[in-house]
């Protein structure tokens, strides 16, 4: 086997691992899910393209939520734009799916509804701390911002979505990862 | 972390898998490779792919992280890439190449308004202009709209990333020497009235510098009302504080730089405790205060009428233009 036939399985590895949470990282920054998609994607290819830099990394899912940061930065705001000057989709019958998906459907909706309500450098980090997991030192490299920042970030970021969540109770307590 | 906190961090945790489940990620994930397999036959997107990874290390984000990656230089990593990108025709390198000729000079001299020393200006330009190959290589520079706002902009951040502490390579500290006046004009060193220009440039906040260099570079305040993250009419507002600040402060040089003491100064100063009369401007009286007048002068006689603050204006846009003038004789004089 090639070494490039070996860096695609470790990048494909690293993307089974990491598209959802880079993904959902997306959806919370405001990104809608074809953008969010679309921009994962490319952070992965991108990082693929230095591979041979980024799997010498620690932590390479920093390299791809960097790119992917970076990317969102650019093109959320024309694509928002031009989607406002489409015609909206009609709206599709919701499918018919068990009591406890269309819980969680409903839970994501309410606690995404409120991060929105938060300023982006404090969703940004509450994000990348509690809904993804990542260190702090981690989510300071991808932010460029240093630790203590994070700290007073995701501190504030909590504090306000207590406030606004304080009647929300998750159905089903959230994924163990 | 709190104990009120933790109920909103297990609460966040079901948004962490972006919605896929089992079967949705084999989907996504053969698709990725797929992906992956095109892209070795694919030039055009592995340089659109490429780009997209240079924006993001070239980001402000990338450079505070430099640090973890063991000093690792972003430059060394991209000369590895060089053989990726595309060739550009000889009529591209040849337009280029003029353009570059145009631009290099007034791209360090609009640096050193900001104040970087000649050194730095220079460093950070070719840095600047360096990216801009780059694009020419990948095929995105002609995306650009105003291609000699950007090399500007692009120009700035190179510099104040690489004046940044963390970028500052260890050395014996010397900070501080003055750059030494000579005289005459198109030579190495700097003049006297380029100093003059800069030094009381590189006195006003970062805000008005950058105001009054993007002025006199000839672009409208939206532009620099863009790169401040301001509106238009905020820049108007502070090109006004700016040129205020800057008559105040010329005026109080000139009293000790008589090289550059305007000829009809004197006169002017006796002309002006004269001419306070009904056109007098209450609230041009600010702009001269005690910098102008003479220290024995008294408080009213500091009210100035429009007619001598339209005086101060075109005096205060000869010093600029001329103190310029010196500063790119000095710079293109330089070394190329």
């Amino acid at each position: 086997m090639s070494s490039e036939e070996d860096y695609d399985d470790e990048a494909t590895g690293l993307y089974r691992k990491w598209v959802g949470r880079v993904q959902g990282f997306l959806i919370n920054m405001g990104c809608d899910q074809g953008l969010a998609e679309e921009i994962a994607n490319d952070a992965f290819l991108g990082a693929r393209r230095r591979w041979a830099y980024v799997r010498t990394l620690e932590a390479p899912e920093g390299y791809v939520f960097k790119i992917a940061r970076n990317e969102r930065s650019k093109r959320q705001k024309p694509h928002d734009n031009r989607a406002r000057d489409l015609h909206p989709d009609p709206p599709e019958a919701l499918p018919d799916v068990d009591d406890d998906v269309g819980l969680d459907i409903a839970d994501r909706a309410t606690v995404r509804q409120a991060l929105q309500q938060l300023p982006a450098s404090l969703r940004e980090a509450v994000t990348l701390r509690d809904a993804i997991g990542l260190s702090e030192a981690a989510t300071a490299e991808i932010m460029g911002v240093s630790v203590g920042s994070v700290k007073r970030y995701t501190s504030e970021g909590r504090q306000r979505l207590r406030l606004l969540l304080a009647e929300f109770r998750p159905r089903r307590g959230g994924k163990d990862r | 972390m709190t104990a009120d906190e933790e109920p909103v961090t297990s609460i966040l945790r079901i948004l962490g898998d972006g919605g896929l489940d089992d079967a949705e990620l084999d989907r996504r994930v053969s698709k990725f490779q797929g992906a992956l397999r095109r892209l070795r036959d694919d030039p055009a997107e592995a340089a659109r792919l490429d780009a997209l990874v240079m924006d993001a290390e070239h980001s402000r984000a990338a450079v505070t992280s430099d640090d973890s990656r063991g000093g690792t230089p972003i430059a060394g990593d991209l000369e590895s890439q060089q053989d990726e990108v595309g060739h550009p025709d000889s009529d591209v390198v040849s337009e280029f190449g003029g353009w570059y000729l145009r631009n290099r000079a007034l791209v360090v001299r609009f640096l050193m308004r900001l104040g970087a020393s000649l050194d730095a200006a220079e460093d950070a330009t070719q840095e600047a202009f360096a990216e801009a190959w780059r694009r020419i290589q990948l095929g995105t520079w002609a995306d650009i709209v105003n291609q000699e706002t950007w090399i500007r902009i692009v120009a700035l951040n190179i510099h104040r990333q690489l004046s940044g502490q963390r970028k500052q390579p260890a050395s014996v500290p010397v900070a501080g020497l003055p750059e030494i006046p000579q005289p005459g004009a198109g030579h190495a060193e700097l003049t006297a009235g380029a100093l003059l220009v800069l030094d009381t440039l590189r006195s006003l906040p970062f805000e008005l510098q950058v105001i009054v260099a993007f002025k006199m570079e000839g672009f409208p305040a939206s532009v620099a009302a863009r790169y401040l993250g301001v509106t238009d009419q905020k820049a108007r507002n502070l090109l006004k504080t700016a040129r205020r600040t800057l008559v105040r402060k010329l005026a109080l040089l000139s009293d000790d730089e008589t090289s550059l003491r305007h000829p009809d100064r004197d006169k002017n100063s006796a002309s002006r405790s004269r001419n306070h009369g009904p056109d007098t401007v209450e609230q041009h009286g600010a702009l001269v205060d005690d910098s102008v007048a003479e220290p024995s002068v008294e408080r009213e006689e500091n009210r100035i009428s429009s007619e001598e603050m339209r005086r101060l204006s075109r005096e205060l846009d000869a010093m600029l233009a001329a103190g310029d003038e010196e500063l790119l004789t000095c710079v293109t004089g330089q070394r190329w």
